[in-house]
Order: structure tokens, then sequence, then C-alpha cells
């Protein structure tokens, strides 16, 4: 038999046929050739008469036809499930290339859908990467769902979440059936002398296991040995990425290299990755090197140190917990003094997940914006689907012919869907690029202490989220359309002929609706950005108890073999601030641990002289602060009764001390304070004077902890806040307080922490003003999403109403007349949207009220306000549609038909 | 003449009925079912490769027939057509139907009666 593949080939060759196919293809027409060859020879053909009449039946152009056909109908509807490719999917590839060219033919409507989906993706990226590296996966550390936190509370004295002692980490680092790793960390400042200038490092003493607990490997050298974290031989330090790069531009040598902590050579043995930042705001991390006698039980109740756990294999959390408990149980039914007082003041360890202590306070504003970002997703849906709509009255000619040549109804559903898909698709991977901009400035303008040094990356777990949000955006937004498809009547369609096929009616109402559920939930958003928004202005208004204007503060850390006396302590800060009051230009100067608004201060309790205890009576408490004697001039905070410390308050003179008018409510209810001693340790002290309550570490949320200062003459600290009040310009008072450090202490000591008290006090904001500045933004976002939705809407109406238009003008109506014809739809919608939108916001409003500070959930100015807002806006978006149809030109309109 | 339509125009309109009717019985490969079609309308029916298999491809994609090759021993492999449930299906469909109208235009013309 002849062979037939080079002249089948040459037939096809104009076809763009997959290999397989064609191979296919070829085999098929040659089997048939040869069978009407050998016919035909059996019928008494020559062998060449035979070739050239099989050939005449392969018509070159009928067969490029019937093929072309066959192929396009595959494109359009694709095969049904076959014994070998029986799926859902099979033909995807035909519809996916079909997909493809349309969308390309259509790029304005392509790029439209895919920034719209990209831009509520990449909002709902973002957050969610936020969330992850929160509260799933903490960059650096492993399985941080199996790392707890511990902690200890005393109900009685209303210390609910505070850091635990050694005897207690020594407790359940010994627990090793529980826990399988413990270890602790203490903050501590080292003085790095490598410039001119002093310089202070934020470090942290940790135990020698910190890294292995968290599960962090160093990229260079190792971590600390259990020898090194013994008393003397603590001289080694592990490096954050920050020290290594700021420090030491990357040294890949730095291992084994030599650094001058305060003074004292420290040996670098390994620098951890970017990623592990626990603490956030230690640089390097040195090994606490403590006795074994600290782990005993007399510091049982000295809590100064943040300890974590791991989960041992096969503990749960809540197991954990109940160990907890019984660790706890043990100590409080003691006999001794530790288990008397332990009882008294119901004091308990307990473990929350490591997370929820960093971030637990960022829950609820990461919540609140999860949810709005959820709203502009939607909101970027509802507009997409009403392009899809839109643009399918542009293809509803295709459509009908194709059901009319038998393409199914259900693959052209899916055909809807996979124009979804692809859409959502690009406009993930576009939202996910945008996403990682976005997490990189927003993490560069958070506030200090929240997010800013967060690493959000874009792991797996994000990827797999926004491609799920992806996902069922394209199912959402390829809904609308393709309901309207396989609930359209096909005679009706063919009825219609096209021209408006598939009820326009019905598809421009599914679009409306979109839109006052757009509308709606921007009006949520607006709402709730709003009440956020007067909350915080309302809340940056409160006083803080003490004047924060023209008052600049810093801080000092002495070396403590440098400083190793009361006496040189004292000297030190009476020089200091001594200088200072002299500068001119400075009003009162002072130093003071516990200032407002710092991270150092404590607690403890106290008793009162005379007074006994009843049983089971934990006795007082208070806040501690100690201060220099100008320190209540320099914050001006206002003297209710007695006298403030002066400069006779010595070391020597008669101890005391000063109360806040909480503090004398609460334990002098109806007395006078004044001239009472109370007893911290071994002296009793005396109550000289009582100042005004401060508000000491949020505007937001005051402790409402009373407070008792002490003069830092007669108690001295080795760290303190430098304080200063001016007539000038406060900034400009670093150079002076680093100058009076200098006078005072040449050598050592390095002035940190240098900002105004203002900017402190700001600061103590700074995570509420970012959600809310987060939150304005998304609405906005939404709001504008919103207004182009109601645009894209009325526009469209107004082209399908030209015609009715036209004749209403032709009949007499007035310009005016023809505005408000349009105006009014839009009227329709958006007031619908508003009375959804508004009885959402009631409900979202209700639950986010323990949220809201110094505003009422139902602040109807807020209600009004963004009501009218979003009116406004929307209304305006009509305007342009509405002017287009009063210049409608009524002959023109009338033949518009 | 140039009234009546061609029988090429109404075999376009029967092929995937033809095809469905030859495979009910038993699988067949593309050239028996041409020739059958061939034969059994005694010649006034006639499909050319160029058409016949890209209709036999159609009703694959559709799932009303189902191709396998069949290798033989000095013979190039054949494609075998056997028809599937959904085919069977859609063959009665189209057996009412057909019957149904020719009945009605068989009343309307008369030709029964002539």
């Amino acid at each position: 038999m002849p062979d037939w593949k080079q002249e089948i080939e040459r037939r096809l060759a104009p076809m763009r046929l997959s290999p397989t196919r064609k191979v296919s293809v070829a085999e098929k027409l040659a089997q048939h050739l040869d069978d009407h060859c050998r016919e035909l020879i059996g019928g008494g053909a020559s062998a060449e008469e035979a070739r050239s009449a099989a050939l005449a039946g392969l018509d070159r152009d009928e067969l490029l036809r019937e093929l072309q056909q066959v192929e396009r109908e595959s494109a359009w509807e694709p095969a049904t499930p076959t014994a070998s490719n029986m799926s859902l999917f099979s033909g995807l590839g035909g519809d996916l290339r079909y997909t493809s060219r349309i969308l390309r033919k259509a790029p304005g409507f392509s790029t439209i859908a895919v920034l719209t989906i990209a831009i509520g993706i990449a909002a709902n990226t973002a957050i969610f990467s936020i969330i992850n590296s929160l509260f799933l996966h903490p960059p650096g550390v492993t399985d941080s769902d199996r790392l707890m936190a511990v902690r200890v509370k005393y109900q009685k004295l209303n210390l609910k979440n505070i850091s635990i002692s050694l005897t207690d980490f020594a407790d359940v680092r010994d627990s090793k059936q529980v826990f399988s790793s413990t270890a602790a960390m203490q903050p501590a400042n080292f003085n790095y002398a490598a410039g001119p200038l002093p310089e202070r490092i934020p470090a942290s003493l940790v135990t020698w296991n910190w890294f292995d607990t968290f599960g962090a490997r160093p990229i260079l050298g190792r971590t600390f040995t259990q020898s090194e974290d013994v008393p003397g031989a603590n001289h080694e330090v592990v490096l954050s990425y920050t020290a290594w790069q700021r420090l030491f531009g990357k040294d890949q040598a730095i291992v084994g290299k030599s650094m001058l902590l305060n003074g004292q050579s420290y040996r670098v043995v390994g620098v951890m990755d970017r990623d592990f930042n626990w603490p956030s705001q230690s640089e390097i991390w040195v090994p606490v090197g403590l006795a074994a006698k600290e782990y005993g039980p007399d510091n049982r109740f000295n809590e100064s140190y943040d300890a974590v756990a791991r989960l041992a294999p096969g503990v749960s959390r809540q197991q954990a917990e109940a160990y907890a408990g019984v660790l706890s149980q043990r100590v409080a039914t003691n006999s001794d003094d530790y288990g008397r007082y332990a009882r008294s003041s119901q004091w308990s360890i307990f473990l929350m997940p490591f997370s929820e202590l960093i971030y637990g306070g960022l829950r609820m504003p990461l919540l609140v914006l999860a949810g709005s970002v959820g709203c502009v997703l939607l909101i970027c849906c509802a507009n997409v689907a009403g392009l899809m709509l839109a643009k399918s009255s542009g293809r509803a000619k295709e459509l009908t012919i194709r059901i009319a040549l038998g393409a199914r109804r259900r693959h052209l559903v899916r055909q809807i869907f996979v124009e979804s898909v692809l859409i959502a698709a690009c406009g993930t991977a576009v939202g996910i690029g945008l996403a990682v901009l976005a997490v990189r400035n927003a993490t560069l303008i958070a506030p200090e202490g929240s997010i800013s040094s967060l690493v959000a990356p874009i792991d797996r777990s994000v990827l797999l989220f926004s491609i799920a949000a992806g996902m069922a955006s394209a199912l959402l937004f390829g809904l609308a359309p393709a309901l309207m498809i396989a609930a359209a009547k096909t005679f009706e369609m063919l009825k219609e002929g096209g021209r408006s096929a598939m009820s326009s009616k019905g598809r421009q109402r599914v679009r409306s609706a979109l839109v006052v559920g757009e509308v709606g939930l921007a009006l949520v958003l607006l709402v709730g950005a709003g009440l956020f928004l007067k909350s915080l202005i309302r809340t940056q208004q409160l006083s803080p108890g003490f004047d924060s204007r023209g008052v600049m503060t810093g801080a000092v850390s002495l070396d403590a073999k440098a400083y190793d006396s009361p006496e040189r302590r004292q000297a030190f800060f009476t020089a200091v601030t001594q200088n200072l009051a002299a500068q001119p230009g400075i009003d009162a100067a002072a130093a003071a641990v516990g200032m407002p608004f710092s991270d150092m201060g404590s607690a403890s309790s106290f008793a009162i002289e005379g007074r006994l205890l009843a049983p089971g009576d934990p006795g007082p408490h208070s806040d501690i602060a100690v201060t220099t004697s100008g320190y209540f001039r320099a914050l001006s905070v206002p003297l209710r009764a007695g006298r403030y410390f002066t400069g006779q308050d010595r070391l020597g003179a008669e101890p005391v001390a000063i109360i806040d008018e909480i503090l004398a409510k609460q334990y002098w209810p109806g007395q006078d304070p004044l001239g009472a001693r109370i007893k911290r340790g071994k002296d009793w002290t005396r109550i000289v004077g009582i100042v005004a309550h401060v508000n000491r570490s949020s505007l937001a949320a005051d402790t409402g902890k009373g407070l008792a200062y002490y003069p830092l003459e007669q108690i001295s600290n080795p760290e303190a806040n430098l304080v200063v009040r001016t007539s000038a310009d406060p900034v400009a008072m670093a150079a002076t307080i680093r100058a009076a450090v200098k006078s005072a202490d040449p050598s050592n000591t390095a002035v940190y922490d240098l900002k105004p008290m203002s900017e402190r006090v700001a600061a103590s904001l700074g995570p509420r003003r970012f959600a809310v500045t987060m939150l304005l933004a998304f609405a906005t976002m939404a709001l504008l999403l919103a207004a182009i939705g109601l645009y894209g809407v009325i526009s469209y109406s107004v082209v399908q109403r030209t015609q009715e238009i036209g004749v209403r003008m032709a009949l007499g109506a007035r310009l005016a007349q023809v505005m408000w014809l349009v105006l009014s739809q839009s009227l329709r919608m958006v007031l619908a949207g508003v009375a959804i939108g508004l009885a959402a916001s009631l409900v979202l409003a209700r639950l986010l009220q323990s949220e809201l500070i110094q505003v009422s959930a139902f602040d109807p100015l807020t209600f009004a306000g963004m009501c009218a807002v979003l009116v406004a806006v929307t209304l305006a978006a009509t305007y342009l549609p509405a002017r287009r149809a009063a210049k409608v030109d009524p002959m023109l309109a009338l033949r518009h038909e | 003449m140039a009234n009546q339509p061609s029988v090429s125009e109404l075999k376009k309109g029967s092929a995937e009925f033809l095809i469905l009717s030859l495979v009910e019985a038993r699988p067949r490969h593309g050239y028996e079912i041409g020739k059958m079609i061939e034969t059994r309308s005694s010649g006034d029916l006639h499909f050319n490769a160029a058409s016949l298999y890209p209709l036999l491809y159609r009703l694959e994609q559709r799932w009303w027939i189902e191709g396998r090759w069949v290798e033989k021993a000095n013979q190039r492999k054949r494609r075998y057509y056997r028809i599937t449930a959904t085919g069977r299906k859609i063959l009665r469909e189209k057996r009412s139907t057909w019957q149904a109208f020719v009945t009605a235009v068989n009343r309307v013309t008369g030709v029964e009666n002539a």
C-alpha cells in the first residue's frame, strides 16, 4: 500500500493541531485510504488509479473546513467526560485557550477586572501575612503553637499577667515530662564603646537554651552552651542580624572576635538570622550566668524574668495548663511564709501561647482590619461581577449562536467560571506582588513596638490563603453571570436576537443589586472607620494628668562596676540634673525611674503603720516611681496636699514618700494620709505629699493603679530617665542633655531613647492610630469602588435608555427632569444600600463597643456624617452619566434603535 | 431543480443519526461505517473521508460514541467505534423525533396515501 503519511500531512499542514492529535487523525485517514485503495484494486483498477481515486475522496478544503469546525466546537464546547479522561476538567485546555483569547481581545475589561481583584487580594494578603507572622507562624520560631509563655498572676492584687521569678522558672524548667525546653530572659542595656560617643545597645540576658527553646539556629557560629551560663563564664555574646550588620558590616569572620561591653571583653560566638527577633528590641544576647542559689525559694515572689517553655512531644496545651495549676498548688499548700502569701494573694503560675503574650493586644485591631479587607474584596468581586454582566451583553449574540449550534449550557457556565478563574488568577498574582510592597511600606510607617520590626514573609500559608481567596472571588464574581446564563431561556434569547439577549432587564437588576450591596458594605466600613477615628481624636485630647508639652526626655544606664555605691550613683544624677537646671531655656530638670510612658518602673506590696492585716489579706500594693526633687515641676504634676520632694530629702534624712490621689483614696478613705508611714523592705517611710494621678502607659487605657513616689536621692538606681522642661524647642535639648551627661561622666555612659514627652504620649496611641489609618484607607477604597460600580451601572442604563430619554425630550422634558430621571435611579440604589449598611453597622458597632474609647458605638453624628459622605460621593459618580443623558440629541436617540 | 434541497444538505442534518444507528449493534471502524452508509442508501448517501472522520471525532468528543484502537498482525491499527450510554439515549431521542417528523410531513404532503 502507498505511504499516505506525507500526503495527509501536507493536507493537514494549515491546521495547527497538537502532535498527538495530528498522528491520530493521520492514522485514521491512512487506514481509510488503505481500505478504499484495496477495494478499488479488487475491482480491477491499477494501483495508480486506485491511489488517485482514494485521494480524491480526501478533498483538502473539505477536510480543513470540517476539522476546523470540530476544533472550534471542542474549544467552545469542551468534551464531555470520556472513559479515558472522565473528569470535570477534560477539555479545560481548550477552554483556557479560548478564554485567554477572549480576554486578550478585550484588554480594557481584562485590565480593569484584574486590577480590581488585585486590589482586593493585595489588601487581604497583606493583612493575612501580618496575622500569619504574628499569630500563626512567627518568623524564626519552630512550631510556634507549641511555644508557651510562662506567666504569673496575683488575683487579689489585681495583677493579672506579669513576669515570673527565677524560682517559678526553675519549677517549670525541671518539669521535663511536660516541657521539653524552658528558657528565661531579662532585658538589659550595655554601653558599647567603639566610636567617639559611647552607644547603648539593647540586650537580653538569657538562659543558655533560649535559642533552642524557640527552635532557632544561628547563621554563623553557634549559640550558648550550658557551661557558659554560670557566674564568671558568661562573657560570650550572640549577635542579632541587625547588630551584625550595623556594628560589624556583616563581617563573615566575626565569630571568635571580641567586643567591649560595659568596659569588658565579650567573645562573639554566633550570629542569628534576620527573622529571629525575640525579644524584638534586643540587638545582642548574653548568658544570664546566675548562681544556682538564685533559682532557690528566696526569689519566689521576685518577678523580673520573661520565660518561654516548649511543650514536650505528646503533651497538649490543656495538660500543660493543668500542670501549671499543680505547680501553683504545690507552692500554695506549703505552710511556710511563701505558701501563706501565695494563698492570700491568690498567686498562681499560668501559661499562654507565646504569640498571644507578644501580640495579644493587636488581635482585635487586626480582626477589625481583616473584616474590613474582607469587605473590600467582596466589593471588588461585586464590581467585577457587574463588569462581566455588562460584557456578557456585548457577547450575547455569540452565546446565543453557540447555544443554537448545540453548545451545552453547562459548558457555557463552565466557560464563565474559567474566565473568572483566569481573571482571579492574574489578579491574585498581581495582588500578591502589591501585598509584598504594601507590607514593606506598612511596617515602615507602623509605630515602634507594634509591627515595625515585623518580618511578614509571603510563606506557604500566605500563598495558600491568597490563592484560596482568589479562587473564592472567582466563584463569587463568576456566579452572577453564570446564573444569568443558566437561567436564560434559549427561545427568548433567540427571539431577542442577541441584541439584548439574556434579558437585559434581569441583568441590569442583578447589577443594581450588586451595587446596592457594595454601597451597604462601604457604609459599614465608613461608619467603622469614622467611629474609630472619632475615638482616636477624643483619646488624643485626653490629658495624661501632666503637661507633656515642652518636655524632653532621655535615658541613661550606669555601668554597675563604675557606679557600685549609692553615693556614686546619686552624685551622678545630682550633677546631671543640677547642670541641666542651670542651662538657659530649661525651667526644671529631673531624673526618674518609672516616668510615665517609659518602660522602667515596678510595683510591690507595702505595709501601713498601725494596720493589721486580716487573714487572707495580701496587704496594700502599688506601682512605684523613684524621682529627683525637680520631677513634679518638670512634668507639671499638680500637688493636691503636703509638699513635693526637696533637696533635703537625701540619704541620712528621714525616708519620705509622695502618693497619688488614687492610692490615698484606696487605702486612706476619708482620712488624711499625710504624716502616715508605710514600709517596703526595712525602713518606714513618711508620706509628705499627695499629687494628682497621672496616666502612665497609654492614653487609651489607664491602669487606674495607685502610685507611690520615692526620692531618687534616698533610693538609688543605676538606670533612670532624664526629664527637662523647656520653653524652647524640646528636641533642641537633646544636645544639652548629652553634654550634661558627658560632663558628669566623660567616659562610659551613653544617653539613649532621646525623645520629646509628647512623642512618647502620642506613641502610646501608635498601634491604634496605625489601625485607624489602615481602616480609613480601606474604607476610602471601599467607597471609591462602590462609586465606580454605581457609575458603571448608571452609565450602562443611560445607554440602554437613550431612546426613552430621546422620546421624553422630544415630548418636551426639560434638562433638569432628564438629569433627575438618572439621578433618582441612582439615589434609589444608594438609599437601599444605605438602609442595609446602616442595619449592618448598628449590629457591628455593638460588637465593637468595648474597643471604642470616648465615643458611643452608636454616635449619631458619625452615622449621619458617613451616610452623607457616602451619598455625596456616590451621587457625584452618577453626575457624569446624568449629564450625558441630558445632552442626548432627541433625533439621534430616536434613531438609536 | 434549484429549489430542491440537495441530498448532501439533508445528509448533513442526519449524519449523526446515521452513524449512531450503524454502531448501535456492534463496534465498527470508520471505513466500514462510510461503506455501509453508501451501500444501504444504494449510493444516494456518500461520506468522504474528509468529512466522515471529523464527524466521528465530534461524536467522540460529545461522548456519544467511544473509539478504541485495535491492532491486527500485518495490518495498520484500526479505530473501532462503539455507542455509549449517552449515545443510545440520543439515538432513541433522534429516532422518535425523526419518526414524528416523517409522519407529520407524510400527513401534510399526502405521501403516505399516495
